[in-house]
């Protein structure tokens, strides 16, 4: 599944959010999307998702213009998870859960043998299944997370795009999520789009990390590559220790210095 | 408890309900039947005279008065569900109110010696309906996208714009001629005979069944608008065709017996506290709350004033405004 991105250009009444942006996902890689708040990563995944239409350029999925999909043609290849989901908050987990099957459903069809073990499973790799017949409105904000984690998943698409999926989740939830992810990869071979504000998290799971400021790329290579202190400086205004991950040997950015407002207010 | 018991059981108890209800409405009124007595009439055994009050006077109007509600509950539950707003309804979003203008205004017509035929009220009140729900939806919409509470904004904007011209157009009427208007606008089913039923019946039924084969897309209507275009569905397109199936089951709620307020706000409501917020089970169950809420709002209304009548509208309103503002006062439905 090729996904790729030519010179985007979006935005919102006179505010530039992408500007001539191209990138190319790798079909089987986990691609980490990282960036200052506002910097246009949850801009991108729907530009990239079909879900918005830049005002120019245009996203290929298999070498076609995303347009010309009908968003259910997309959406069994494609399973988006946004930043900030809303559901009714009397509905079951399960249910919730049993959304991701839509695209694969005719209308008047219940579901099918296939369905729901597709949301079992989901529920299982989402460690959610004894909340599945809870309410949402009754779960905490790590365990609702995980619903809508459960909803992506049991879309069972190619190319996962995740927008922020940990925000939410306590330190074990963070690292079940992050295994889960390079599970999917690994032995299922899909392809991973995930938004983290983590670097460190990002640099241990991605095959490459693309970081996004003021809506272009301003980085975008192997974790190690890109994980510079000019780097962080530039595009995060931190100063920081790199060192090497004892466990992969991959980058870990020790903040310990920050200008609220970028490199220019330094003495 | 299985999930098919869950949510069988508050359709056997709200049928039930609806059944007791029926039963004493077509008991009630200046003759009191008792249920053996109404039972041989209906199976047309008893007395001429009690067969007539039961199959030519309360019957009709029970008849009617359920199908008016059912309409006026699924338009409600559709129009909660695409607004993702839990106040929203046929009266708040103005569609009412456009009836309401359409039908004065062919109240006008008739003073000013232009007779129409009264069955073109409902064609009347239908087009009423679709006049305010795209002037609604137009006044909401901005870059060709539709926010939820913009729409629910314009509703109230334009709730007070129509309102001001039904009066106006209604101040104009001689007194028989505007009392027939305020009649028909406070939402009565005084006077119902077969051939509104006859008429509504149909309507309904193709509108439930256009409205049967949406409910999953409308489960995913009810999330955020990325969340449901993420899961295949083309969102703009679809909100727009259950929206015109709401407005013309709206419409043929009102067609006959006028604006039955709160029965399109409070009906969904009972049936998502009873079963949760899925349409498939919520919607059907809506549909048989709208009917009994309707029909226990008409028996209301002609027996506690007896021999005085009170319509069925002013009677729901009075039952559901404090529901609204309790809804209002308690934040219901939020989503997260
Ligand atoms: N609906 C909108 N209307 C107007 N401006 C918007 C809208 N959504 C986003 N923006 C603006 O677009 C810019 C990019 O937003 P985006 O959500 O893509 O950022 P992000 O990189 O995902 O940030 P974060 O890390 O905070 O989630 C921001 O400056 C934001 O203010
Ligand atoms: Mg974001």
């Amino acid at each position: 599944m090729t996904i790729e991105a030519r010179h985007l250009h979006f935005h919102y009444d006179n505010e530039t959010v992408l500007n001539d942006l191209s990138l190319s996902i790798i079909p089987g890689e986990i691609t980490a999307l990282v960036g200052p708040n506002g910097s246009g990563k949850s801009t991108l995944l729907k530009a990239l998702s079909r879900i918005l239409r830049p005002q120019s350029g245009e996203v290929l999925l298999e070498g076609k213009p995303i347009q010309s999909w009908s968003a259910r043609a997309v959406a069994r290849r494609l399973a988006l998870l946004p930043q900030s989901p809303e559901a009714p908050m009397g509905l079951s987990v399960r249910d919730l859960a049993g959304y991701g099957r839509h695209p694969w459903r005719r209308a008047f069809q219940g579901s099918g043998p296939e369905d729901r073990a597709a949301v079992d499973r989901a529920l299982g790799l989402t460690g959610m299944t004894s909340f599945a017949d809870r309410m949402l409105g009754s779960l905490s904000g790590g365990q609702r997370q995980r619903a809508w984690i459960a909803m992506a998943l049991s879309q069972e698409t190619d190319v996962l795009m995740l927008d922020e999926p940990t925000s939410f989740l306590d330190m074990a939830h963070q690292v079940e999520l992050m295994q889960l992810v390079e599970r999917l990869n690994v032995e299922e071979g899909r392809t991973i789009v995930i938004v983290l504000h983590d670097l460190n998290q990002a640099a241990r799971i991605a095959h490459r990390m693309v970081v996004l400021n003021q809506g272009s790329i301003a980085a975008d290579g192997k974790p190690a590559e890109v994980m510079t202190a000019q780097m962080l400086r530039r595009v995060f205004g931190v100063e920081s220790d790199l060192i090497s991950d004892p466990r992969r040997g991959t980058p870990l950015c020790l903040p310990y210095a920050a200008y609220f407002s970028g490199p220019d207010l330094e003495p | 408890m299985t999930k098919t018991m869950k949510t069988a059981s508050p359709i056997l108890i709200v049928g039930l309900v609806f059944l007791a209800l029926a039963t004493l409405s077509l008991g009630t009124g200046s003759m009191n039947i008792d249920p053996p007595a109404l039972f041989s009439a209906l199976l047309g055994t008893s007395d001429p005279g009690t067969s007539l009050i039961v199959w030519s006077i309360r019957l009709p109007r029970l008849v009617l008065a359920a199908l008016a509600g059912a309409s006026l509950a699924l338009a409600g539950a559709v129009l909660q569900g695409i607004t993702r707003n839990g106040l929203a309804d046929p009266g708040i979003l103005g569609l009412t109110a456009g009836a309401g203008l359409a039908v004065t205004g062919l109240i006008w017509l008739q003073s000013h010696g232009i007779a129409v035929e009264p069955h073109w009220r409902p064609a009347a009140a239908f087009a009423g309906a679709a006049f305010a729900a795209l002037v609604t939806a137009v006044a909401a919409q901005r870059d060709g996208a539709i926010a939820p509470v913009r729409l629910l904004l314009a509703g109230i904007g334009m709730n007070a714009l129509i309102g001001a011209a039904t009066l106006v157009i209604a101040m104009g009427l001689d007194q028989q001629l505007y009392s027939a208007a305020v009649v028909w606008l406070s939402g009565s089913l005084s006077g119902a005979g077969w051939s509104a039923s006859t008429t509504l019946a149909p309507w309904l039924a193709i509108l439930a069944l256009a409205l049967a084969a949406q409910t999953r897309r409308l489960d995913l209507l009810s999330l955020d608008d990325e969340t449901a275009a993420g899961r295949g569905l083309a969102v703009d397109r679809c909100r727009l065709r259950v929206a015109a199936i709401a407005v013309g089951l709206a419409g043929a709620g009102v067609a006959f017996s006028g604006g039955i307020g709160f029965v399109g706000l409070v009906a969904p409501h009972m049936a998502r506290l009873m079963v949760g917020p899925k349409h498939a089970v919520a919607l059907p169950l809506a549909a048989l709350c709208g009917a009994a809420v309707t029909v226990a709002a008409d028996l209301i209304g002609r027996t506690v004033f007896a021999p005085l009548e009170l319509p069925a509208g002013i009677v729901a309103s009075a039952l559901g405004a404090p529901w609204f503002i309790w809804l209002m006062w308690n934040g219901k439905d939020k989503k997260g």
